[in-house]
């Protein structure tokens, strides 16, 4: 309770920030804000779009649509996943998904249908200059939450893709403080910095309907001190509606974006990564999920996002409005990009949290956030570790990563979760630092993989053992009841045959008697 | 290949291991040319020939092992070993005694464990302490520029002092230099020997026999080049702090020797060792508190030996026996943050 105290006196004195273990200044180099006069150009939907059918855990679920089928653009195509676009099912099959590994998963492919696809995105932007509505239509959204979210498939627009129904439904009652996160600390990363600077009412009232969804007790927009575009847009639209949400200018310092960071910076509050922040009353959104909100109670369902195309080898670096299934080439067909396909390195992501594309044939996602080309190169070999600290210094999770390295190098399983691996963020601060350029965050991913791995080896063993034991069981009960039927059979057939044997006693006394009484007469 | 962390695409560049190194050695300059003044100019011979010695038999093992050898030579990390054992040994040793020292320091010290880190001893420690139990005499053998004039007598010329490092036996080869009267020189064992034979002891004339040793100078450069060291990030405050403050303390409240606080601060190895031997990374404990530990302990140890043990000067064993501990405080450091 005290912390919040002291919060309150952050609110009424201005910016008391608490700031957190670590991190990086870089350089924000956002090549997709300063290169373009726009700040976000909206593309058409390509030809084809591609839906992975995976849910939030990347589990694979069964589609809603068939073959053929002619779907419209937000109609289900399977639970939690709408049609980006009006078109016709062509086939559902494996494709590759965008993924740090090569890999296929089924999905839905769509033939967009350019005509009547138009015709949606024109009604879309017509619903949504229409703002005398915007009353009404929050006030019903507030009454029946539920409805909006499902409808629209909310999912988190920041990296982690989590469901907002899910989030909304975890944080409700219980909210102390919401926390809409507009930190960007990664480089080449602008997609929230340029729809804050153009959507910045819109999303100001999504923020407002958070808040009311919530009752929260205060609410803190946090934007680093790199965007002064973005801060001005956002306080001003914020003070337009009246908002109680208060705009809070922490430092760029890689990676004050992550949750836990962001969490800590603005609150003091260090939460263990197998906690949750609505377990310390604290919610966190990504500011692009405001704004998806604000739409969907608008009645248009998220099927698109703001990706950033950028890096040293993009000839035409730029913020784009994509829609989610979109195929990496596609986008850079459209955008005057072609030339990097086959000259560059491609990038899912910034280039410390995201990953090399072994292909463009890859399918756009809510979690894709940038889009980069850098040139090909050979990475310096890696070094023995001098033990030097540095990687230490810069963690923001407190970890050692140079010893974490070392047992995931050598497998030691017990000893990475003893050093708390999993509380890691992956967010390459370490392998910046390191003196003997070694990879450490890919080290740390594979001991994690791995050790998913043995747990679901190990779950698999258990359940095996288990049905074997149940298997065991029922046939032990079987024998039992074969031979307590077989003891009962008996135990009849003996009852049965008694009385038999007694009748023939009482027919041979009866023979008898009467035997005797015959020999009188 | 995929990269996980695209290093280029950040613009960040990290300080390499050989960068490092070099940083070291830069800040070893001042240190050095106070050394040469003010001790002996025979030190700069012993630097040399120590760093030539170590490349070649650095390059030789890794070779042995089926590595490239000048890729191991490259990161410097042995050539400033090299020169952290030779500042530590006498001017005078015998050049093959100081091969010896170098051998022990490469092979023992470093590469039978594989090489840079992973050694778990100071290899320049390892260097030290084999010499100084190999050769009792000649390790203890200090005389510098200052006492030659004390002591009213003429300085040898440089070029006969490096003629006798040549030979076998420095002193049986100089007849015509009185070395007698210059052996055990440095103002600690000076110290002890009169604490020993309960001598009494003037703490004005012991610190201006330590001035005038052109220890405190040398120091003074060393704390130099650990400051810098310091401002450059390369070390950080933890290990030097608490080295020289567990010393301190332990010094101000249990010390019978009447060499004052600053002075045996700043004569034997304290400076050296504090800034640039305890905080070699390798064999150092790992977290920041664990450092702390680690420090206090070669402090600690540097005072006991010194004040009870058998040698003037105990940093080296210190360093040798926190090192040994290494493993044991980072577990227990590791329990520690898991309770927390």
């Amino acid at each position: 309770m005290g912390m919040f105290g002291k919060e309150k006196k952050a609110c009424m004195q201005g910016p008391l920030l608490f700031g957190f273990h670590g991190g990086l200044q870089l350089q924000p180099n956002k090549r997709a804000l300063q290169n373009s006069t726009d700040p976000i150009t909206e593309l058409e939907a390509p030809h084809e779009l591609v839906i992975p059918l995976l849910d939030y855990n990347k589990n694979s679920i069964a589609p809603q649509v068939e073959l053929n089928q002619h779907v419209n653009r937000g109609q289900l195509l399977a639970a939690g996943i709408i049609a980006p676009a009006t078109g016709q099912v062509m086939a559902i099959e494996p494709r590759h998904i965008i993924h740090p590994e090569t890999i296929k998963a089924n999905a839905v492919v769509l033939e967009v249908d350019k005509a009547s696809d138009n015709q949606s995105v024109h009604m879309a932007n017509q619903a949504n200059h229409d703002s005398t509505a915007w009353d009404t239509q929050l006030s019903a959204f507030l009454n029946m939450p539920d409805n909006v979210l499902q409808q629209s498939a909310l999912y988190g627009l920041g990296g982690a893709g989590f469901p907002t129904a899910s989030k909304l439904d975890a944080a409700l009652g219980g909210i102390q403080t919401l926390i809409i996160n507009a930190a960007e600390c990664e480089p080449e990363i602008a997609c929230d910095e340029a729809l804050m600077q153009t959507e910045a009412t819109h999303i100001a009232r999504g923020i407002d309907a958070l808040v009311q969804l919530t009752q929260c007790r205060h609410c803190l927009l946090a934007i680093e001190d790199s965007m002064p575009a973005a801060i001005d847009a956002m306080s001003a639209a914020l003070k337009s509606i009246n908002a109680q949400v208060k705009l809070t200018v922490i430092p760029t310092i890689y990676p004050t974006g992550a949750e836990s960071s962001l969490i800590q910076t603005l609150t003091g509050r260090f939460i263990p990564h197998n906690e949750k922040p609505s377990d310390h009353g604290i919610v966190c959104f990504n500011v692009a999920t405001a704004y998806a909100l604000y739409q969907a109670i608008g009645g248009k369902a998220l099927d698109s996002r703001v990706v950033s195309l950028g890096g040293s080898a993009m000839p035409n670096p730029l913020n784009v409005r994509v829609r989610f299934g979109s195929s990496v080439e596609a986008i850079l067909l459209a955008t005057g990009n072609a030339s990097v396909i086959n000259t560059a390195r491609l990038r899912a992501g910034g280039p410390l949290s995201g990953f090399d594309l072994d292909t463009p044939q890859v399918p756009i996602t809510a979690q894709t956030n940038a889009l980069l080309a850098e040139p090909c190169i050979t990475e310096t070999p890696a070094q023995p570790c001098i033990r030097c600290g540095e990687c230490s210094d810069v963690c923001p999770a407190k970890l050692l990563p140079q010893q974490l390295h070392w047992y995931a190098m050598s497998d030691d399983h017990e000893k990475c979760q003893q050093l708390n691996l999993d509380a890691c963020i992956e967010c390459g601060c370490c392998d910046l630092v390191c003196p003997a350029s070694i990879k450490l965050t890919q080290s740390f991913r594979y001991a994690k993989s791995k050790a998913k791995h043995i747990a679901q080896h190990q779950q698999k063993t258990l359940d095996a053992e288990q049905r074997f034991a149940l298997h065991e069981a029922r046939v032990a009960k079987r024998k039992q009841e074969k031979a307590h039927a077989i003891e009962q059979r008996k135990q009849s057939l003996k009852a049965r045959s008694k009385p038999q044997s007694d009748q023939i006693k009482a027919a041979l006394e009866r023979a008898k008697l009467s035997a005797k009484s015959k020999k009188p007469r | 290949m995929n990269i996980i962390v695209d290093k280029h695409a950040t613009g960040v560049k990290a300080r390499s291991t050989q960068t490092i190194m070099l940083l070291v050695l830069l800040a070893l300059a001042p240190g050095i040319l106070s050394y040469t003044v003010f001790i002996s100019p025979l030190v700069i011979f012993n630097i040399i020939f120590a760093v030539c010695s170590a490349i070649a038999l650095e390059w030789f093992a890794v070779h042995l092992r089926g590595d490239n050898g000048l890729n191991s030579i490259k990161d410097g990390s042995i050539a400033l070993a090299a020169a952290l054992l030779a500042l530590c040994v006498p001017p005078a040793l015998p050049f093959w005694q100081l091969f010896i020292g170098v051998l022990i320091m490469v092979m023992l010290g470093k590469q039978v464990f594989g090489g840079i880190g992973h050694n778990p001893f100071n290899p320049a420690m390892v260097g030290y302490a084999a010499l100084l139990v190999s050769f009792p005499q000649s390790m203890t053998f200090w005389f510098t520029a200052a006492e030659w004039s004390a002591m009213g007598m003429q300085k040898p010329p440089l070029l006969s002092l490096l003629n006798a490092k040549l030979s076998l036996d420095i002193i049986a080869s100089t007849p015509n230099i009185q070395w007698d009267g210059l052996t055990q020189a440095t103002p600690l064992e000076h110290a002890r020997s009169l604490r020993l034979q309960s001598l009494p002891q003037s703490s004005t004339e012991l610190n201006q026999r330590a001035f005038g040793s052109g220890w405190i100078q040398t120091s003074l450069g060393f704390l130099l080049g650990g400051v810098f060291l310091l401002y450059k990030k390369v070390i950080r405050w933890h290990i030097p702090v608490s080295v020289i403050g567990s010393f301190a303390l332990l010094s101000l409240l249990f010390s019978t020797n009447s060499l004052s606080l600053p002075w045996s601060l700043l004569t034997g190895a304290m400076m050296l060792g504090a800034f640039f031997i305890a905080t070699d990374p390798v064999s150092a404990a790992s977290s920041r508190r664990a450092q702390l530990v680690f420090g206090t302990g070669i402090g600690a140890l540097t005072f006991v030996i010194r004040e009870f043990g058998g040698y003037p000067e105990g940093f080296a064993f210190a360093v040798l026996l926190m090192n040994l501990s290494v493993p044991l405080i980072d577990h227990i450091d590791l329990l520690m943050s898991q309770r927390a």
